[in-house]
């Protein structure tokens, strides 16, 4: 699908740390006249074109709502936040500034917005987590089946190895410095 | 110098029972509070013993039933808008306060949950109202 004048995709990769960057991507393009419809795949943002406004975009991470959605939906809805639609986890509101009496946020104290990283936390890195001691259980008892495995096996389980070693670190110093981020303001 | 060890004498048998009621009443209140203080639980005590301004509010409005939408106007009102709750963080704080037991969920009127404080939000909203009485009172004597 190409752009054309009334719509626009940008691929944009956001890791698991960085939704206050996404958030400010997507006011950027509001401010340019570009709207959010829809998000998909590893990170393909899908504009239409609007008349250029500043909207503040914001991203919850909370599986509570599960079961209670409408419930959930409705108090960001009470306060003047309108819900888009929920991408791997994430829910996306947003609201014009010109709505707001100075910058508003969907938290409005460190202690709420600490919960929301540490959901985050649990919710997508204890995964990769639980699936990286799974590679690592499966390496031992395929060593211990067959007694010797090949150097190619071997290679690549220390390749996933360090991978994953580099992606934690990074992933880590991006919480850390989140929180310092919340802790400093 | 014979009266005046007499007077002494006299003196220190007077305050010896009179120290030895202080230490019976200070042990007696201790132990209350220790009594007290056990019955709530450890992690209770660390997350609402003091409490965020948002968790003291919510207690606070939910005295009586309301909604999370309802307890935001609320604050709003009785603090002339100085404070406006956002909704990330009453949901959360709604959500972590009914399971920790301190509110109970009562019903739901148009797709919103109404609540209501339970017997121990009461107590947790007690404790913090006398620390910021007593706050309050100590900005008092140093003004």
């Amino acid at each position: 699908m190409a752009n054309n004048e009334n719509t626009k995709k940008e691929y944009k990769y956001f890791s698991i740390t960085m939704w206050k960057e996404e958030q400010e991507y997507l006011r950027k393009m509001h401010k340019k006249g570009w709207k959010l419809n829809k998000v998909t795949g590893l990170g393909m943002y899908y504009f239409d074109k609007c008349e250029p406004e500043d909207v503040v975009y914001q991203l919850d991470y909370n599986k509570e709502k599960d079961g209670e959605k409408d419930e959930y939906i409705q108090m960001f809805k009470d306060c003047g936040w309108e819900y888009m639609f929920d991408f791997v986890g994430y829910s996306y509101f947003r609201k014009p500034a010109s709505h707001m009496d100075g910058d508003e946020e969907i938290f409005c104290d460190d202690d709420s917005r600490l919960d929301m990283m540490v959901r985050v936390f649990k919710g997508r890195m204890v995964p990769l987590i639980v699936i990286f001691c799974c590679l690592i259980l499966n390496a031992a008892l395929q060593t211990n089946l067959h007694g010797t495995f090949s150097v190619v096996v071997y290679g690549m389980i220390v390749f996933v190895l360090i991978l994953y070693v580099i992606l934690f670190a990074v992933f880590g110093y991006q919480f850390y410095t989140y929180y310092r981020s919340v802790k400093n303001k | 110098m014979q009266d005046t060890i007499e007077e002494n004498i006299a003196l220190m048998s007077n305050l010896v029972p009179a120290r030895i009621k202080i230490t019976e009443v200070l042990t007696l209140a201790w132990s209350d509070r220790l009594k007290g203080e056990n019955e709530m639980d450890a992690h209770i005590r660390k997350v609402y013993v003091p409490m965020t301004e948002t968790g003291f509010y919510i207690l606070l409005c939910l005295r009586e039933e309301n909604h999370g939408y309802g307890i935001v106007q609320k604050v709003e009102a009785l603090t002339q808008g100085q404070i406006k709750l956002s909704p990330g963080t009453m949901y959360g704080s709604l959500s972590k306060m009914e399971k920790d037991a301190l509110i109970e969920f009562v019903r739901e009127e148009e797709k919103r949950k109404i609540y209501k404080i339970t017997e121990l939000g009461t107590q947790v909203l007690d404790l913090e109202m006398k620390r910021i009485e007593r706050l309050y009172r100590n900005i008092q004597e140093v003004r």
